[in-house]
């Protein structure tokens, strides 16, 4: 269990870690961009299209790891108060809610994918290329979502949540 | 099945999902995954909601919110931000209540550089706060400042949230960011006003003190060191909107990147710093982003199911003006913003608020800044208002939540007043988008 946690965590950090490393490449390609495009240069082809995927990427390879910070905003109204055998209850309700809605979510992300494979879908932006390159990422953040929930009704974290938000 | 049923199930669900814990982003994908598989048509309804999920996020409109958070976690984790507020607090000298006015000068200013309340209001509080009970300064008089101007980092350009209100919306980004500044002004002008008169009254709750003689130089060199060369970024980030020269996105990442100059100018940048801003930044983009992934398919579900219609038919019924429908929302968003937080807030009501207001003829941006400004009265409204907890956080042992709550109340009223001001004068939000260059 602990060899098990200690790979999973390193993956999602690992992810995560990729994820920041396409907010970098971001933040520099657009302010390129906007120089060259001044210096009336040409300007870097399909960057808008890259950074509309980027996006979507940081978005699912990073909710695992967050999802192990408890770092997901949370509405703590009610299992503040509740004391810790009822907290413990609700929480593994919610892991379990949690897991079974990751693997439904995953489930038809891996449909989507495997439909759009067979009718050999394809993206036509600045680049073209098959469609369902688009679509694994989100099967991908379900099934580690769906983990780190019944991780956490086996291991519940002891520290209370941090608090989040803007 | 009935729209009234379509929408109870949905909303009823979420809000059952919401106060047993589960995590928002995970909730509203509960919803409207039920929600699609029952109006949308089974399993084509989870496959459109797989497809809907990607393409939510990956919405080049979006992308100033990891941007904006970015520009914000660099100042913070080089430290400038903190820096500053010392040169800040030499220049303020001989008002009543100094330490509380400068910690509304040094909350608008970081405003202006960082688009997070949480990191706006933990920073002024660690910094400010000890200061102030050790110079005897009335627990109201020091914590409700914090709190208030922590806040109006949603209001001031860079606020991730208000692109999130004109990306759902469909409201004009650079508009809504731009309406802002003079709410959000008008808000830190009315603080000032208040903190000045109330240590006038009654000098007890804050008792005068004064810095040791020093030279003009002495006052004003920290603040030309520290202060002034961050209006760079202000003038990177707001002017280059107002001028018309940059899109959001394009200004969000100009700001990132004279964020990291000026880090190199102060000899403050390491690339460990660096690594943790963005890695900070990641944590806090997910959150929003990944809720967002449900945004899409969550209004189909409303629109098909005929609820939005229904809702909108139900309200012209009674035949209500503008004003009222606009004081109705804002009720609404009041209310949730007690209990819930502001994505969410957002997710539930945009789409009925945002139809219902373009058939009324409600100015778009009056209704983004009514949202900016609701959503950040909904940070501080007990009893579970985040910034409350924030401050909790950053408080000395024996202050309990009942004397935050105190605190905060004089400038929620103050918030509230400028709310209803808006109402009455529209202007006050479109005038300056409607000088931005096109």
């Amino acid at each position: 269990m602990m060899n098990f946690n200690r790979c999973f965590g390193a993956l999602t950090t690992g992810l995560a870690v990729l994820a920041a490393a396409i907010l970098a490449a971001i933040t520099l390609v657009i302010p390129l961009n906007v120089f060259l495009r001044n210096l009336g240069l040409p300007v870097i082809y399909g960057a808008l299209d890259v950074i509309e995927y980027g996006l979507m990427a940081i978005a699912f390879l990073g909710a695992p790891w967050v999802l192990r910070l408890d770092a997901h905003v949370q509405v703590d109204l009610v299992t503040r108060g509740l004391p810790p055998r009822g907290a413990r209850v609700a929480a593994i309700l919610t892991c379990l809610l949690g897991a079974i809605t990751c693997a439904a979510l995953g489930w038809a992300g891996l449909q989507a994918l495997m439909q759009s494979y067979a009718r050999g879908s394809m993206v036509r932006t600045a680049f073209t290329f098959p469609e369902w390159w688009t679509l694994t990422v989100l099967p991908l953040s379900m099934l580690l979502c769906m983990i780190e929930f019944l991780r956490k009704i086996f291991q519940p974290s002891e520290d209370s949540a941090p608090l989040t938000g803007l | 099945m009935d729209w009234i049923l379509t929408l109870s199930l949905m909303l009823g669900g979420l809000a059952v999902l919401l106060l047993i814990g589960l995590p928002v982003a995970f909730a509203f994908i509960t919803v409207t995954m039920i929600g699609a598989f029952e109006v949308l048509g089974g399993d084509r309804g989870l496959l459109q909601l797989a497809r809907n999920s990607t393409q939510s996020v990956a919405n080049f409109q979006m992308a100033p919110i990891p941007l904006f958070i970015l520009m914000g976690e660099i100042l913070f984790q080089t430290g400038i931000a903190h820096r500053a507020i010392d040169a800040i607090e030499r220049v303020v000298t001989r008002v009543p209540g100094r330490l509380s006015v400068v910690t509304v000068f040094g909350g608008t200013i970081f405003a202006a550089l960082s688009g997070s309340t949480i990191a706006n209001t933990a920073m002024l509080g660690s910094t400010l706060m000890p200061g102030m009970l050790q110079r005897g300064y009335h627990p109201t008089m020091a914590m409700g400042p914090i709190m208030a101007s922590g806040a109006i980092a949603m209001l001031i350009p860079p606020s991730a949230l208000a692109v999130l209100v004109g990306s759902l919306a469909g409201i004009s980004i650079s508009g809504l960011l731009i309406a802002g500044v003079i709410p959000a002004l008008m808000l830190a002008g009315a603080f000032v006003v208040y903190i000045i008169g109330r240590s006038i009254l009654d000098p007890s709750v804050a008792p005068p003190d004064d810095l040791p003689e020093m030279t003009l130089a002495e006052r004003w060199r920290p603040f030309m060191i520290y202060v002034a060369p961050l209006s760079v970024l202000f003038a990177v980030v707001i002017g280059s909107l107002l001028m018309g020269f940059a899109t959001p996105t394009e200004s969000a990442a100009l700001g990132c990147l004279a964020a990291l100059v000026i880090g190199a100018a102060y000899r403050a940048l390491s690339l460990s710093k660096i690594a943790k801003a963005l890695m900070e930044t990641v944590k806090l983009s997910v959150m929003i982003l990944f809720i967002m992934a449900a945004s899409q398919t969550f209004a189909q579900v409303l629109s098909f199911s005929g609820a939005t219609n229904g809702l909108i038919a139900a309200i012209n019924a009674v035949d209500p003006t503008p004003t009222m429908v606009l004081v109705g929302m804002i009720l609404i968003l009041l209310f949730l913003g007690c209990f819930v937080d502001q994505v969410s807030m957002l997710m539930v009501t945009v789409p009925v608020f945002v139809p219902l207001a373009a058939q009324l003829g409600i100015n778009e941006l009056v209704l983004g800044v009514v949202y900016l400004l609701t959503m950040e009265i909904g940070l501080l409204t007990p009893p579970f208002g985040l910034l409350l907890f924030v401050m909790r956080g950053v408080a000395p042992e024996g202050i309990g939540m009942k004397h935050i709550y105190a605190a905060v109340t004089p400038f929620l009223v103050i918030k509230l007043a400028v709310l209803a001001l808006i109402v009455w004068r529209p202007a006050i939000g479109t005038w300056l988008p409607g000088l931005m260059a096109h």
